[in-house]
C-alpha cells in the first residue's frame, strides 16, 4: 500500500461514515484507487467495532456499583436536605465509592445459602460417620465456602468462584441469622405457582407481627421461597437435609413470610438445562430458592455437578435474573 | 413500571424522580454500549471495567444534571468518554506517544487488512499507541455510532475537526495493522483545524 494522502483519506473516511458530499460520494466511486482505499478503511472500521462482550454477572455488578452510588448520592441530598445544606441536590457532592465493584449485601444470602451447601454435607458427613474429627474438617470446609463465598470478582473469573469483599462479607449463618430474622413485610400472592402434588410441603411460618416495610432495608430479605424440585425426581439426600437446615431455621425464628413448594417453569427451567448442561457436566439441581430483597427478586439454584455424591462432589451455586443464568460460586467437598 | 417498550426520556423522567427501577433499566440499556466504548478506550479489560464502572457512577450521579438537549445516548457517551478517559489519565498507563513498531509475518504474501485486523491484540495495541484525540472520535464513530455532529458534541471540538482525526486515526490504524513498518512508525500529530 502506498502512503495515502491525508486529504485522500479523509475524503474516503467520510465517504464510509456517510458524512460526504454528494460531489465527495462520486469522486470516491468513480475511482478506483479511493474504492480500494474505503474498503482497507472500512475493514479498520470493522475491526473497531466487533462486539466486545460483557459477562451476565460483571454486568450486573458494575450496574449495582453505580445504582449503589445512585442510592447514596440520593440518601445523602436528602439528609443534606433535612439539615439545611446548601449543597443539597448537587450530584456527586454527597459520598464517594469505593473504585472496586461493590456488591450488595443480598450476596451475604447468597453465601448463606452456600453455607447450607456446606451443612448439607456436614450433615451428611456426620450422618454418615459420626464422626467428631471429620465433622470439624467439614466444618473447616463450610468456613471456607463461607469465606470464598467472598472474594474479588478477579477471583470468582480465575477460579470460578463468586465472592464478595471481604469486608463487606457476612459469613454465611450471620447472612442467613440476618436475613431470616429481618424477613417480613412481602405476601406469599406473588411467590412461584405452588404446583399442589409436589412432594411434601415446607412448613409455612408465622407472619411477624411487626414486619419491616418491604425494600427499607437493601440487606434483609422480603421474601425468600424455597422451590421444590419436583421436575427433578433424583433429588439427593443434600436437598433433603438442606430443606431440613431451613425447616430447622423457619421453626427457630418464625420470621419467614412465606415458604412453600413450587415447581421451576419457563425462562428458569430452560436456565437448569443450560446450566446442568455446561461443559458436558452431568449436574442435578438439588436445591433452589427465591430471594427477594429490596423488592428484587432473584432465584438461587445449587447444582450438584456429580448427582449422588452430596458430601464427596463439586456443587454450584447459580443466579437466574431477568432469565439469565449467572454461576455465583463452585464448591468442591471432599470426604476426609 | 419500567419496561422495554419504555423511551429513554420517559426513563429518565422517572429516574430523575427517584425511580430506582427507571434508574437500572436505562443502565441496562446502555450499558453494553457504554462498556464497548471504555473498552476500545481503555485497550484492555481491566481497565475497561474499572473505567466503565467510573462512567457508570458518573451517569447516575450526573442524570439530575441531564437536560434533555441531547439524547440520553449521546449525553451518556459524553459522560462515559470523558470518565473513561479521566480514569485512565489518573492511572498513567498511557502508552508512550507513537504507535508500537510491531512488524508483522505475511504468510502467503502481503497481507490484506481484513486479514490483519483479525487479531485483536494487535487492534488493542494499535489503538492503544493512537494517540488519545485521535482514539476517542475513532472509537466514537465505529464502537458508539455516532455521527460527527455527535462526536463534536461530546468532545467539545468542531465537527471538521472530527473528520480529520477520525480519517488520521484511521490511517494510522491501518498503517500499524498491516504492518508495513515504515509507515507504522508513523503517527499523527496535532492537527491544525
Amino acid at each position: 500500500m502506498t502512503d495515502q494522502d491525508p486529504a485522500i483519506d479523509e475524503l474516503v473516511s467520510a465517504y464510509l461514515d456517510g458524512e460526504a458530499t454528494p460531489e465527495e460520494v462520486a469522486r470516491v466511486e468513480a475511482d478506483p484507487l479511493l474504492v480500494t482505499r474505503a474498503e482497507q478503511l472500512a475493514a479498520v472500521s470493522a475491526a473497531i467495532a466487533a462486539p466486545v462482550t460483557l459477562d451476565s454477572l460483571t454486568s450486573r455488578r458494575l450496574r449495582e456499583a453505580a445504582l449503589a452510588g445512585w442510592d447514596d448520592a440520593r440518601d445523602g441530598s436528602r439528609r443534606a436536605s433535612a439539615e439545611g445544606d446548601a449543597s443539597a441536590g448537587v450530584p456527586g457532592a454527597t459520598s464517594t465509592f469505593p473504585r472496586r465493584v461493590r456488591q450488595h449485601r443480598w450476596l451475604g444470602v447468597a453465601a448463606a445459602v452456600a453455607g447450607l451447601v456446606a451443612l448439607a454435607g456436614a450433615g451428611a458427613v456426620l450422618l454418615d460417620s459420626g464422626s467428631e474429627q471429620r465433622y470439624e474438617q467439614v466444618s473447616d470446609q463450610f468456613d471456607h465456602a463461607a469465606t470464598t463465598a467472598g472474594g474479588s470478582q478477579e477471583d470468582a473469573a480465575s477460579e470460578g468462584a463468586a465472592t464478595l469483599d471481604v469486608d463487606e462479607a457476612l459469613t454465611a449463618d450471620e447472612a442467613l441469622t440476618e436475613g431470616l430474622s429481618s424477613a417480613g413485610g412481602a405476601g406469599g400472592d406473588d411467590v412461584l405457582p405452588d404446583n399442589g402434588d409436589a412432594a411434601p410441603d415446607l412448613p409455612t411460618s408465622t407472619r411477624p407481627t411487626d414486619p419491616s416495610p418491604a425494600g427499607e432495608d437493601a440487606g434483609s430479605v422480603d421474601e425468600l421461597v424455597v422451590v421444590e424440585l419436583g421436575a427433578f425426581p433424583d433429588r439427593s439426600a443434600a436437598a433433603v437435609i438442606v430443606q431440613a437446615e431451613v425447616d430447622a431455621a423457619v421453626a427457630d425464628t418464625a420470621r419467614l413470610p412465606e415458604v412453600r413448594s413450587a415447581t421451576l417453569a419457563g425462562a428458569e427451567g430452560a436456565c437448569v438445562d443450560s446450566v446442568a448442561g455446561l461443559d458436558g457436566e452431568l449436574a442435578a439441581l438439588v436445591w433452589a430458592a427465591r430471594l427477594t430483597v429490596a423488592g428484587d427478586t432473584r432465584l438461587l439454584l445449587l447444582f450438584e455437578l456429580t448427582p449422588g455424591a452430596a458430601v464427596n462432589g463439586t456443587h454450584r451455586l447459580v443466579e437466574v435474573s431477568d432469565g439469565v443464568c449467572a454461576v455465583l460460586s463452585t464448591q468442591t467437598f471432599t470426604p476426609a | 413500571m419500567a419496561g422495554a417498550s419504555v423511551s429513554d426520556e420517559t426513563l429518565v423522567v422517572q429516574a430523575q424522580a427517584g425511580d430506582r427501577r427507571a434508574m437500572d433499566q436505562l443502565l441496562r440499556r446502555h450499558q453494553d454500549r457504554l462498556f464497548a466504548v471504555c473498552r476500545r478506550l481503555a485497550g484492555n479489560e481491566a481497565d475497561a471495567l474499572d473505567a466503565c464502572q467510573e462512567a457508570l457512577i458518573a451517569i447516575v450521579r450526573g442524570l439530575d444534571r441531564f437536560d434533555g438537549r441531547a439524547s440520553f445516548g449521546t449525553w451518556s457517551y459524553r459522560v462515559a468518554t470523558n470518565a473513561c478517559l479521566d480514569e485512565l489519565r489518573r492511572r498513567k498507563r498511557r502508552p508512550d506517544p507513537g504507535l508500537p513498531d510491531v512488524e508483522h509475518e505475511a504468510p502467503g504474501g502481503a497481507p490484506g487488512v481484513a486479514d490483519a485486523v483479525s487479531d485483536r491484540l494487535d487492534l488493542d495495541a494499535a489503538l492503544a499507541g493512537l494517540p488519545e484525540e485521535f482514539r476517542a472520535p475513532v472509537v466514537l464513530r465505529d464502537v458508539a455510532g455516532l455521527d460527527y455532529a455527535e462526536i463534536a458534541e461530546v468532545l467539545g471540538i468542531p465537527p471538521g475537526t472530527v473528520r480529520s482525526r477520525i480519517a488520521r486515526g484511521r490511517a494510522a490504524l491501518a498503517r500499524q495493522l498491516t504492518g508495513n513498518p515504515a509507515q507504522g512508525s508513523r503517527r499523527p500529530t496535532a492537527d491544525h483545524d
